[in-house]
């Protein structure tokens, strides 16, 4: 495809220097006016917030979930507030408006439907009937569902700037997302239409609601309107109750009026079946006997009108200085020139040029580009294949927009040519389309919005590159699991982009969560799924502890299930919690009166090598009752009476950080009431036994009872 | 003109620094009068309710940082007292009573007081570093990330090769490299220098590079999440007025650098620096710069009493896309 170069356009080293950042104008704060003097840039300012002077800095954070932050005062140098406080503020991001969401819902819907667009690369030369591949239909679809929707945002949200977009889109579509000339011609005259809808329909109604509109001074400026914007059923009908007829049968007027009233009304249903050609030869041919001269009367009045006849027959027949005098605007004489004089331009860029420069040059566009030519500049660079610099335009209306724009840009081939511009600085003309789309999936994952977060995360995971998987890998790793269904979504995303690393840490922090409600057994089994065993560890012995200083299993049936094997735990868990259990069953045949068996799991306990030290005192004092009370006298052997000793000998030997820690589990054990009547504390207290009251008062106590009982023993023995 | 939400934090003095937790669901501050203070979002009225409030440290506190939410709600903050403390809520202690943030561990190896606090991203474990007017930056590790009380020094790095004259105003700051795809990095910066870490194969930390072109104390750095982009962004706010961005590149060859601490150069597997932008837009010092969640936009805050909004355009050049302003008029 050839881009033209022509006098109202800029060639495309101009379109490669629209690649500045566009102004983020919020509409609201537009009209405060107020600007930055070395930017010019709007202040957004507030009525409070933190009063800044030259005593006070100003300090803010970023919340690192959102696009929100704080900001607040602080200081050089000490000064002393009345009141500390902290502001929020937002960062630009996407509109927080449900209409918004559903229009971009259905752009990423669309989006999606087109898949990988490499596939829809279509071919660009030669006649759009030659390309009219599934594929061009597609994309050519596509734009068109934008602008529907485009269209039903609109209906709701009453912003110029979606208008100014619109005309834009339409004009996109008029000009290359079309599948025929016929089809290029309706969009045309919609687009002009939509753009700037003439005739006024008031101007309309004053002259068809007058006498006798035939004779009103405006009646052929209303029928040469409707004709130049392609409103021929509305001609037909204008004309028809115009009361135009003589009453005279024979009159020639009245049959020359009646001809071109039946060729308007045929335009629409003649264009359908193609056969616009023979529709145009009807009209030539009505114009051609006009010519002849016995339609000339002497009546005044008559001439004029058969000469207004012959203006309307000679646009429509695509007599080019008539049809660019009868427009009032460079695009009327566009759309025009191009669907009644050359029909056939199919997508010869040169040949659009030409037209565009003829309707320009007649009619030329407002020089600025901003304020309410805006459009008309970026539809003269649509025309003009000025690609960049129409991205740009639509960057500045709607930045999401642009991206799904961007790709069918790319998909049809309208951004090759800048790929030979490439440089180091701008890297991002090798893919003009993935800049936009990752622009924008970024700008909805900064939203914190669930539906757009995964918007964002569908749209880096359709672009497919290592760079896009890696973006959401860092992003999930993040991500705010909130329920179930987040962390089913958010693995889903990490297995299907096989990123197991980050499904991992998806677990842990699950995990973290399911903690910190209180749900167990869940965690751990979060814990193991996220590979992370030493956590695994850590909250089994958690679980442990909390059971040892209250003297009864934990108050969880899941995990006292698990322990029970009434319900399934993976193997680390079993594994973990295996201390726990056993410590149930102490517990449990302890109450049993199954006191020797209870003993020996304490026994077994104690000696399990993986045993955190500053358990030991603890788990030592249970024995207490069984030392000390003569109703539980000899329940130990002295084989277990010296391993007691060793025990202790052992801990006391090992002064590590465990003490300190064993110390103050100790203290809280003591402090604790105890669960049951077989708890140690509470058999104690029954028999009027001591309880002591530190680490070293137990060793010292189980060592003089120990003692005693050895020496008892042997005794015995003796 | 649009009113901003506050809230009063109920410090008595000024505040020093405010950190969010990951999801910014939970808020600390820090401040002269030596508390720290908790502040919950309630997600239905979206106000900051106080969690909790305590006496932290024996002196005014500079910084706080939260932990990746792997490791639980955990707070690390430093403090002119020269510690470093490790705090984790309990949430079996009732809000509001002093006691929900349990002291895990106090770490106290610093010679002057502490500046900036930060922990590493979660990938590379539960490690955390500081630095202060020692000019040493000293980095550690829970090497069971379960347990909070035993931190292990596991790297020292002498950053500046003598510790600023103590009746000169000084400034510190570090941050870590977040991306998880790349190999550990951290930024220093000690006075006007600004320099880059890297882990080597026997686990020391090793000059990557520096920052160039700072003619001031460097107030605040920043390093961007590397999300959409294969090289890293980097922002420094600067006393001389600048908010300076730097774009690096990891290096498969060696390059010359310069070594801050001795002023020798070496030889040395490196990151390519390059100083995509700097902006003089405050009128001012600069005292902030913050990346946002994606890195696409830089904010920074200045003497001019504004937040200016920084963006990247197509041509990957730095502009001022919005200016919000702390000023009443």
């Amino acid at each position: 495809m050839k881009f033209s170069t022509g006098d109202n356009g800029q060639d495309k080293d101009d379109d490669l220097q629209m690649l500045d950042i566009p102004e983020l104008i919020d509409a609201d704060s537009e009209s405060d006016s107020e600007t930055d003097s070395g930017t010019s840039l709007p202040i957004e300012r507030f009525s409070n917030g933190p009063l800044h002077d030259k005593a006070t800095i100003l300090q803010f954070q970023l919340n690192p979930n959102n696009n929100t932050g704080m900001m607040y005062e602080s200081a050089r140098s000490a000064i002393h507030p009345q009141e500390v406080r902290l502001y929020e503020f937002s960062l630009p991001g996407i509109e927080d408006s449900p209409q918004y969401h559903n229009y971009l819902a259905q752009l990423y819907k669309n989006f999606e439907f087109l898949g990988d667009a490499s596939k829809y690369r279509v071919p660009l030369i030669g006649l759009v009937s030659q390309s009219n591949t599934q594929e061009t239909r597609n994309l050519n679809n596509a734009l068109n569902y934008i602008t529907e929707e485009l269209s039903r945002l609109i209906d709701q949200s009453d912003d110029d700037r979606l208008y100014e977009l619109l005309n834009i889109l339409k004009c996109l579509n008029a000009v290359y997302f079309i599948t025929n000339e016929n089809d290029r011609c309706q969009q045309l005259f919609e687009w002009i239409n939509m753009a700037d809808g003439e005739p006024d329909l008031e101007f309309a109604r004053d002259i068809m609601e007058s006498a006798v509109p035939f004779q009103h001074g405006d009646f052929w400026a209303l029928i040469v309107k409707l004709v130049t914007r392609g409103l021929f059923n509305e001609a037909k009908n204008a004309l028809e109750q115009s009361n135009y007829t003589t009453g005279d049968s024979e009159s020639q007027l009245d049959l020359v009026l009646a001809d071109m009233a039946a060729i308007f009304g045929s335009y629409n249903e003649m264009v359908l079946k193609d056969q616009f050609g023979e529709w145009k030869q009807q009209a030539r041919e009505l114009k051609d006997n006009l010519t002849h001269g016995e339609f000339f009367s002497e009546s005044t009045g008559e001439n004029l009108t058969i000469k207004k006849v012959y203006q309307i027959l000679s646009i429509i027949t695509g007599l080019r200085e008539t049809l660019l005098n009868s427009c009032d605007s460079w695009y009327e004489a566009f759309a025009a020139l191009l669907s009644f004089g050359i029909r056939e331009t199919g997508q010869d860029s040169e040949l659009m040029a030409k037209i565009l420069k003829l309707a320009t040059t007649a009619h030329p566009p407002p020089v600025s580009s901003s304020g309410s030519g805006a459009w008309e500049r970026t539809c003269i660079d649509v025309i003009e294949g000025n690609f960049l610099k129409v991205l740009r335009s639509i960057e500045v209306l709607d930045k999401p927009t642009v991206a799904y724009v961007s790709r069918l840009f790319e998909a049809k081939g309208f951004l090759d040519q800048y790929k030979e511009h490439s440089n180091t600085h701008t890297s991002n003309l090798d893919d003009i389309s993935g800049y936009f789309l990752t622009d924008h999936a970024l700008t909805c994952l900064e939203s914190g919005n669930q539906a757009l977060v995964a918007m964002g995360v569908g749209i880096l995971s359709h672009l497919g590159t290592s760079l896009s998987r890696s973006t959401i890998a860092n992003y999930l790793c993040g991500f705010d699991i909130q329920t179930n269904d987040d962390l089913e979504w958010a693995l889903s995303v990490a297995a299907k982009l096989e990123l197991t690393s980050v499904a991992e840490t998806l677990y842990r922090v699950a995990a973290q969560k399911s903690l910190r409600a209180g749900r167990v057994l869940e965690s751990l089994t979060m814990f193991s799924r996220g590979k992370d065993v030493s956590s695994v560890k850590h909250n089994c012995w958690l679980v442990f502890e909390k059971a040892l200083l209250d003297g009864c299993p934990i108050n969880d049936a899941l995990i006292n299930d698990v322990v029970t094997h009434t319900i399934e735990a993976p193997p680390v868990i079993r594994q973990c919690i295996a201390p726990y259990a056993v410590l149930v069953e102490f517990y449990n045949q302890r109450s049993n009166d199954s006191s020797r068996q209870a003993v020996l799991k304490l026994f077994n306990l104690l000696k399990f090598p993986h045993l955190p030290k500053k358990y030991s005192p603890v788990l030592v004092a249970n024995l207490l009752p069984f030392i000390t009370l003569e109703s539980l006298a000899r329940l130990l052997t002295l084989h277990e009476l010296i391993m007691i000793i060793l025990i202790i000998d052992n801990y006391e030997t090992e002064k590590t950080l465990d003490a300190e820690d064993a110390e103050a589990l100790y203290t809280i054990a003591v402090a604790g009431g105890g669960g049951d009547d077989n708890d140690w504390r509470v058999r104690l207290s029954l028999y009027g036994a001591e309880i002591p009251q530190t680490v070293a008062e137990l060793v010292t106590t189980l060592r003089k009872r120990i003692a005693a009982q050895v020496s008892s023993t042997f005794l015995e023995e003796v | 003109m649009k009113e901003l939400k506050s809230f009063i934090t109920g410090h008595e003095e000024l505040v020093h620094d405010i950190s969010y937790d990951f999801y910014g669901k939970q808020l600390a501050t820090c401040s002269s009068d030596q508390h720290i203070k908790v502040f919950d979002l309630d997600a239905a009225t979206q106000t900051w309710n106080l969690n909790d409030s305590w006496k932290a440290h024996d002196s005014l506190i500079m910084k706080v940082a939260w932990a990746a939410p792997e490791f639980g709600h955990v707070i690390a903050s430093i403090s002119y007292d020269r510690t470093i403390k490790i705090w984790e809520e309990d949430t079996d202690e009732q809000p509001g009573l002093g006691r929900r943030w349990k002291r895990m561990a106090t770490i106290s190896d610093f010679r002057g007081p502490l500046y900036d606090v930060a922990f590493a991203p979660a990938h590379l474990g539960l490690r955390v570093g500081a630095i202060g007017s020692d000019g040493v930056l000293r980095v550690y590790d829970a090497m069971e990330p379960s347990d909070l009380r035993v931190w292990t020094l596991t790297s020292e790095v002498q950053v500046l090769n003598l510790p600023p004259a103590t009746n000169l105003q000084s400034d510190f700051s570090l941050t870590w490299c977040p991306g998880r795809f790349s190999a550990e990095k951290i930024v220093v910066c000690a006075l006007d220098q600004g320099v880059i870490y890297t882990r080597d194969a026997q686990g020391r930390l090793t000059l990557a590079a520096n920052l160039p072109e700072h003619n001031g104390l460097i107030r605040s750095v920043s390093w961007a999440p590397s999300m959409g982009r294969w090289h890293h962004l980097l922002a420094t706010g600067c006393k001389d007025g600048y908010v300076r961005i730097f774009k690096l590149v990891e290096k498969a060859q060696d390059v010359e650098i310069n070594d801050a601490s001795s002023g020798e150069s070496k030889a040395h597997s490196a990151i390519e620096v390059e100083l995509l932008s700097q902006h003089d837009d405050h009128s001012g010092e600069v005292w902030r710069v913050n990346w946002n969640l994606t890195g696409t936009i830089l904010s920074s805050a200045g003497d001019d009493g504004n937040i200016r909004l920084w963006k990247s355009s197509f041509s990957n050049e730095f502009q001022c896309m919005s200016v919000i302003s702390a000023n009443l008029n």
